[in-house]
């Protein structure tokens, strides 16, 4: 069932990583990252747990400042304070395991911490508009077939891959550039893996670059362009992401070849 | 269910297996049975307040008199007032233990500064309730700002110190006389279309219908589920997680204000000792009513019906025959029960999104 597959990476560069490095307390964390994104390109980033990964994914979303180093994000170089400041850039992120409201609707989750609201003079306390919440969501959940018909469904009710499916759909509405994914089928059934990694395979068309936190080698040469490996929190290496270059791939991230800082 | 054109550009043809999860099999009656048991779950505080009100009925007919359901209507209003800020509270995951006691320092404190000052009624109310905001913005200070302890450990520091200092000042005798606007607001009453109905229950409609109003339609309402749900998922969409968590509990002091004007125009007076025991039972009305205790969940009526359940059982056994002692006993049980459905609750629909998952996988 090989799959051609086809990249819609482009010459734009959308985000650069120039000497990030990151340190809590004597513990270096990252040292040295460069990266270069091109828009539409999906980029692995693989490693194995403690290798830098969540602490990269953190500094690109806002919730850590990079010590050294600086983040460009299209040409422009920018210091995300706060989630809010790398959201503004067009940076969404979908996390594992915290990605979601189990108490709040589908159509709530779609929108939590930016509910479309009325008179702008009433600040926290304006009406949300929640008729425009559940017809943006419901129009967005048709698009994907995943069987969510009702926005108005608790999300603590659906199925690991709807709940994937919302989180990804709800970066995909509000990313302008980039999309982390944080191990995204990693809790997933065969099948339902399946239609989560249809809608990632969606979104390089759509011109939204994305990079991807996975421990299945196989997903990553199968949606992949490109895979950057980290160990120990250096860049240890980048490859084409291809499955002739698994083997490479999987020594990389063991240890067994690859110098810090070969690029 | 048609394709959409996006799906249709897809390198790989919608036909591929398990890539529509819409093709899977249709809900199972197993499936329905669930949704029948959580439905049933979700009314179980209803249906108990119906129990409740039939098993009184029964052993005393007096008790469905218009007469006694006014009582109970007005005797419930400062648990469901306090009972609406715990809500808030433990909606983010939080605790307020210290409402009983504030309640008490709003009424005395209130009282001595309207003497001291010779105020009008419509400022001493507002001193009242300024009270009652004052210490909930110590609480929120202290437990959001400091970071130093949790809610349980700050909101019981302030129970016994809050407590203390009223009984410091009235040296624990009550004080009598008070302001005409917190003697109408407490016994007095108002008149619609010939029904007379006394103020605490007008004041008690009218704070509910706000709460619920800014707890369901506001984007601060929004806020205070999404922290309640997810706190570290609130942090990462952005939300004000800090701020959030600091406004309930100044809310929750803010009520417990409201509370004591009901309570101290009630007695025409003031009483360190008004609030004793509040902060046990709202916390028992908003897990009977339904809200639950871990946090996220819980809406107005939960606090509604579960303040009618606590005040009626009180109510019921002092016109039965019954040793008062009882009311510990049956509302202990009752609070089981309801933490009982709770655990019932999240069981149930656990199994719910297992039976999906199955389903999309088609098994």
């Amino acid at each position: 069932m090989a799959i051609e597959k086809i990249s819609h990476a482009t010459d734009e560069v959308v985000l650069e990583l120039e000497g990030v490095s990151k340190f809590f307390g004597p513990v270096t964390a990252l040292s040295r990252i460069d990266l270069t994104l091109h828009r539409g390109e999906v980029l692995a980033l693989l490693g194995d747990n403690g290798a830098g990964k969540s602490t990269l994914v953190r500094i690109l979303s806002g919730l850590h400042k990079p010590d050294a180093g600086t983040i460009s994000v299209s040409g422009v170089q920018t210091q995300f304070q706060r989630p809010q400041d790398a959201r503004a850039a067009g940076i969404e992120t979908v996390y594992q395991d915290l990605a979601l409201f189990d108490n709040l609707t589908a159509a709530e989750n779609f929108f939590v911490g930016r509910e479309p609201y009325g008179p702008k003079w009433m600040g926290v306390l304006a009406p949300v508009g929640f008729k425009e919440m559940r017809r943006r969501t419901a129009a967005r959940l048709s698009e994907m077939a995943v069987g969510i018909k009702d926005p108005s469904m608790p999300v603590g009710l659906m199925s690991g891959g709807q709940r994937q499916a919302i989180a990804v759909a709800r970066a995909e509405q509000f990313a302008r550039n980039i999309i982390i994914l944080d191990e995204p089928t990693a809790a997933l059934g065969v099948r339902e893996t399946r239609s989560v990694v249809e809608i990632i395979k969606s979104l390089p068309a759509k011109g939204i670059s994305v990079i991807l936190i996975t421990h299945n080698m196989q997903q990553a040469t199968e949606l992949a362009d490109r895979a950057i490996v980290l160990r120990q929190g250096h860049k240890v290496g980048e490859v084409i992401a291809s499955p002739e270059n698994e083997q490479e791939i999987v020594s990389m991230i063991v240890g067994a070849t690859g110098a810090p800082h070969r690029v | 269910m048609s394709q959409t054109s996006r799906l249709a550009e897809e390198p790989a043809p919608p036909t591929l297996p398990g890539v529509n999860l819409r093709q899977t099999k249709a809900k199972s009656t197993a499936d329905r049975l669930l949704d029948v048991a959580l439905r049933i779950i979700r009314l179980g505080p209803v249906l108990v307040l119906v129990l409740m009100l039939a098993i009184f009925a029964i052993v005393n007919p007096v008790f469905l008199s218009p007469g006694n359901l006014v009582d109970l209507a007005v005797q419930t209003t400062p648990i469901l007032l306090v009972g609406l800020g715990q809500l808030l509270v433990v909606i983010t995951q939080g605790i307020d233990l210290s409402v009983g006691a504030i309640v008490g320092f709003a009424s005395v404190a209130g009282w001595f500064i309207w003497q001291q000052f010779s105020l009008p009624g419509w400022a001493a109310l507002l001193v009242v309730v300024a009270m009652g905001a004052f210490w909930g913005l110590v609480n929120a200070i202290v437990i959001v700002k400091v970071k130093i302890a949790n809610p349980f450990i700050v909101t019981l520091g302030t129970l016994y110190a809050v407590g203390g200092l009223s009984l410091l000042m009235t040296k624990g005798t009550p004080k009598i006389g008070q302001s005409d606007v917190i003697l109408f607001l407490g016994s007095g009453q108002m008149n619609f279309f010939g029904l007379a109905v006394p103020m605490p229950i007008v004041v008690a409609i009218i704070v509910t219908a706000l709460v619920g109003l800014l707890l369901y339609y506001s984007r601060w309402g929004r806020w205070i589920y999404a922290v309640g749900g997810n706190p570290e998922g609130a942090v990462r969409a952005g939300i004000p997680v800090g701020a959030v968590r600091m406004s309930v509990f100044i809310l929750s002091g803010v009520l417990a204000g409201v509370a004591a004007v009901v309570l101290s125009g009630r007695i025409a007076g003031a009483d360190a000792n008004l609030g004793k025991g509040m902060e046990l039972l709202t916390i028992a009305a908003v897990v009977i009513g339904g809200g639950s205790f871990f946090g996220g969940r819980g809406t107005i009526w939960n606090v509604v019906v579960g303040a009618l359940i606590v005040v009626g059982i009180r109510n019921g056994l002092n016109l039965s025959a019954l040793d008062s002692n009882w009311l510990a006993i049956v509302i202990g049980a009752v609070l089981v029960l309801a933490v009982g459905l709770d655990g019932l609750r999240s069981y149930t629909e656990s199994a719910v999104r297992r039976s999906r998952a199955r389903r999309a996988e088609g098994l």
